[in-house]
């Protein structure tokens, strides 16, 4: 009887730590096993967060192809992930140094303003204000694009980024009120 | 800070609203991924 209660307890505390993990650590645990679509959901899970991490640092031109590098790292490095309900932090890490990798390959003065600049006046006008967000301080930039171009949440930064939600809240708070004071710099152009 | 910014509900801060509405179609876009043909994972050592 005690080992029926035992067995009992065991499986209701596994099934517990089952429901307590993000879904993203099953899918990882599946494309470890080889299954190619599980990786395949975790990219479209993950992608908009990879895409953020990128946009705040890097020509807008770029990022598309970068998101591609990222997965393509990210899927041949995924044994060394050590916690598969972090792939959210462990990917956006490698976001974050292909973007530095990304300048030591190419002169800061050929910053890309390519198109957009050229392209019509909201394109430009939206150009401008990601020029002024990624101005920015790094924590206030990630966050705000996040939220502000790629339409997540704050609890859904905090859940991706695996930043803590207060951190995230003071993010938000800190950087949109620089946002808005460089925007009103710009003399309302912007 | 405006329950808006923070996590949209509440009231529309007007500004958030235009920033987003700016700035949406710069956001990632989906495309396909071209994986590569076989991986071997190794387990986990970072």
């Amino acid at each position: 009887m005690y080992e029926v209660e035992t067995g009992n307890l065991f499986f209701a505390e596994a099934a517990r730590a089952a429901e307590a993990q993000p879904p993203e650590a099953a899918l990882v645990e599946a494309a470890r096993a080889g299954d190619r679509a599980a990786f395949e959901r975790l990219y479209h899970a993950f992608a908009p967060l990879v895409h953020g991490v990128l946009l705040a640092r890097v020509p807008y031109g770029e990022v598309s192809d970068l998101v591609q590098d990222v997965f393509l790292s990210a899927f041949r490095k995924l044994g060394h992930l050590r916690d598969p309900a972090r792939f959210g932090p462990w990917v956006a890490i490698i976001a974050r140094n292909r973007a530095a990798d990304f300048y030591r390959r190419t002169r800061a003065t050929e910053e890309l303003h390519e198109g957009l600049a050229q392209a019509a006046s909201r394109e430009a006008e939206a150009s401008e204000v990601l020029e002024i967000i990624r101005s920015l301080p790094e924590a206030y930039r990630e966050t705000l694009v996040l939220r502000l171009v790629e339409g997540m949440n704050g609890p859904e930064i905090a859940a991706r980024t695996g930043l803590r939600p207060a951190s995230v809240r003071v993010n938000l708070h800190r950087g949109m009120k620089l946002l808005r004071q460089r925007l009103g710099d710009a003399g309302g152009k912007v | 800070m405006s329950d808006y910014l923070w996590d949209k509900t509440g009231e529309t801060d007007e500004e958030v609203e235009r920033l987003e509405a700016l700035l949406a179609p710069l956001a990632h876009k989906a495309r396909t991924l071209a994986l590569p043909a076989q991986v071997a994972h190794a387990p986990g050592r970072a």
